[in-house]
């Protein structure tokens, strides 16, 4: 009944808009190389301040799950992944288009996308209030367990080297700390300086770090050739369309369940999918050479981890990524509280947003194919107009939230830091997520102590649990992170 | 063994950045205040964890990469390195300068200087795209969502 109402809510033509424009947005972020879908939501994100916090929302969400569908398409035309995710995809993607398949390549890509995204809207749907009915009954103690599991994805963001990461992330958490003390009102880092009291805002350090330092990183690069050939048949026939099918079903169903976990990013879950695909398959050693299953398996799975990521960000307030912590920042900035009260409190924002899910899917599937050859053009932007124009819209973003240059200052430095960072090959995304989750955590165990004193966590079972999950997370990430390649781990700063 | 500087300099610098840290903690956790009492943890003790957390990986950064080898990934040419300086440096001026100039005429020069930074070759070009984005940029978003930048001698 509610998703019902979801659904009358976004079939209005303003929320429609918003949807469509936040896919199209996606889509043009995953084929433009070097954009990625955080970078892009932490520039949108403060002018979607004078917008309507709903409708925004809505196109925030369709931005990063578009961007996981648009990333295949460069991938298999020129074999240039326009995100982490699909670079698996330019494996048997770009194969099958020089054997002139590149048709059925897309086809399966935007179909196994659909039916991944598709299956994660349904699984928000069933599973999202149920789950949120639980965790009313989640005090402090239990949030802090919670926040505790997020931040294991510290580790799982980490790269190739684990001390960056915790480096990074516990860094994120002392320069949250900065500014008044929420509970006791004593300034902390603040050295007497007034710009300092106020502490570091969200939006001109998320706005420096993926915006002005990845612009700027950018602003050199040129763009391959666009592709010319020719796309022959798009829908695959008989044994292919359901060698192709079985495959998307299975990337789903590796991609949906490792979204959910801390850190688990698009980037690294569809090369984990991919392994798994050439493992099982009766003829590994075709792989790579124009395999359906390659590109089917790989796009399922990066779509459907995407999704996923929307799930314990919406019932429990906790981000598993940078894209998704973004989104959690954009929630904060509108004043909606995320987690089990947005089901009862804000019932209908929250159901508009997984409607539009839904919705969401079917216009990236015929944005995806009809008009693929447009997106593939579109990719060859010279980022000499792009750079100055994108650079622009951040510092007015930055400024925009509190109305003051030194926030500017702060989207600078940041932009300096984040730079210094991609170059050195350290990674943000642990940074973002200690910046936005540490307040969270210092808040969660305070109030702990103060209710149950420092064996608070021993009278109770959910937190104790939740806990030991998180070290069953930790050795889980560190053995999935084997599979993946040192090249591919070493580029996940856009995480 | 090769020295790698890099290294260093960021294990570092995290090692710097907690010891901050870990000043600031003894400073709260010495306060004493008697509406604290509740507050088992108080502003104090969680940062004064969170530093010694950061300065324990950052030893151990250093201990563990000190002698690994430069990547080759982190050399740039002179040129591209000095458009990067250039790119900052009217970054921080394009801040200098709307506080002076205002947003308008500040937009301006920066989109001027961007674009020649970025590699648009024709002057006319360049000033024609600096007018067009300046412009755009001052009627959306300061008379059409209403921003107050600071008002600068000129817009």
């Amino acid at each position: 009944m509610d998703l019902l109402d979801g659904i009358a809510n976004i079939l209005t033509p303003t929320y429609l808009l918003y949807c469509f424009v936040g896919c199209a947005l996606g889509t043009l972020v995953g084929v433009l190389p070097g954009l990625g879908p955080a970078s892009t939501l932490a520039i949108l994100l403060p002018i979607t301040m004078h917008l309507d916090p709903l409708g925004s929302i809505i196109m925030l969400s369709g931005l990063t799950y578009g961007a996981a569908y648009g990333g295949s398409t460069t991938s298999i035309l020129v074999n240039i992944p326009g995100e982490l995710g699909s670079v698996p995809t330019c494996f048997d993607g770009f194969p099958m288009t020089k054997q002139g398949r590149a048709g059925e390549a897309l086809w399966i890509a935007a179909v196994g996308s659909f039916i991944a995204g598709t299956f994660g809207a349904v699984m928000i749907s069933i599973l999202g209030p149920g789950i949120a009915k639980f965790a009313l009954r989640f005090g402090p103690t239990e949030y802090f367990g919670l926040i505790f599991f997020s931040m294991t994805a510290l580790v799982s963001l980490s790269g190739t080297s684990i001390a960056k990461g915790l480096g990074a992330g516990f860094v994120g958490i002392l320069f949250s700390c900065v500014g008044i003390d929420m509970m006791t009102g004593i300034p902390r880092f603040t050295f007497g300086n007034v710009g300092l009291m106020n502490g570091f805002d969200y939006i001109p350090v998320i706005i420096g770090l993926f915006g002005i330092g990845e612009v700027i990183l950018n602003a050199q690069e040129r763009l391959g050739q666009i592709y010319t050939g020719k796309m022959g048949k798009m829908m695959p026939r008989g044994d292919e369309l359901k060698k192709g099918l079985k495959a998307s079903l299975r990337g789903t169903l590796i991609g949906f369940p490792m979204g959910l976990l801390p850190g688990m990013t698009p980037g690294v879950v569809s090369f984990m999918a991919y392994d798994i695909e050439k493992k099982i398959s009766k003829y590994p050693e075709k792989f790579g050479t124009g395999v359906i299953e390659g590109v089917a398996s790989v796009e399922a799975a990066n779509n459907a981890t995407a999704q996923a990521g929307f799930l314990p960000l919406l019932v429990f307030g906790l981000p598993t990524g940078a894209a998704p912590a973004i989104i959690l920042a954009a929630l904060m900035m509108y004043g909606v509280q995320p987690g089990p009260v947005l089901f009862t409190v804000n019932k209908s924002f929250a159901w508009t947003v997984i409607a539009s899910m839904y919705i969401g899917n079917v216009m990236l599937l015929i944005l995806n194919l009809p008009l693929v050859g447009l997106w593939a053009r579109i990719s060859t932007i010279p980022y000499k107009y792009l750079g100055p124009t994108v650079l622009a819209i951040c510092f007015v973003g930055a400024y925009s939230v509190r109305n003051t240059m030194f926030d500017l200052w702060v989207a600078l430095a940041a932009g300096v830091v984040g730079y210094l960072m991609r170059k050195r090959h350290w990674p943000m995304g642990p940074l973002i997520l200690g910046f936005i989750l540490g307040p969270m955590m210092e808040q969660a165990l305070r109030q702990s102590f103060a209710s149950g004193g420092p064996t608070a966590f021993f009278d109770r079972p959910i937190a104790l649990a939740l806990l030991a999950a998180s070290a069953a997370v930790l050795v889980f990430s560190i053995r999935a992170l084997k599979r993946v390649p040192k090249e591919i781990l070493e580029k996940r700063e856009e995480m | 063994m090769v020295v790698n500087k890099g290294v260093w300099i960021e294990g570092l610098l995290l090692t710097a950045i907690s010891v901050v840290g870990v000043i600031e903690s003894i400073r709260l956790v010495l306060y004493k205040d008697p509406s604290l009492l509740s507050d088992w943890l108080g502003p104090g003790y969680y940062l004064l964890v969170v530093s010694l957390a950061v300065m324990t990986t950052g030893v151990t950064y250093i201990c563990k990469n000190r002698s690994t080898k430069p990547s080759a990934t982190q050399d740039s040419s002179n040129g591209g390195r000095s458009r990067l300086v250039a790119a900052f440096a009217t970054c921080a001026l394009y801040l200098v300068l709307i506080e002076i100039f205002g947003y308008l005429a500040a937009t301006f020069v920066f989109f001027m200087l961007m674009f020649w930074i970025v590699g648009l070759q024709s002057w006319l070009q360049k000033f024609g795209l600096a007018c067009a984005m300046s412009g755009i940029f001052y009627i959306v978003f300061v008379k059409y969502c209403g921003m107050s930048f600071p008002g600068g001698i000129l817009f």
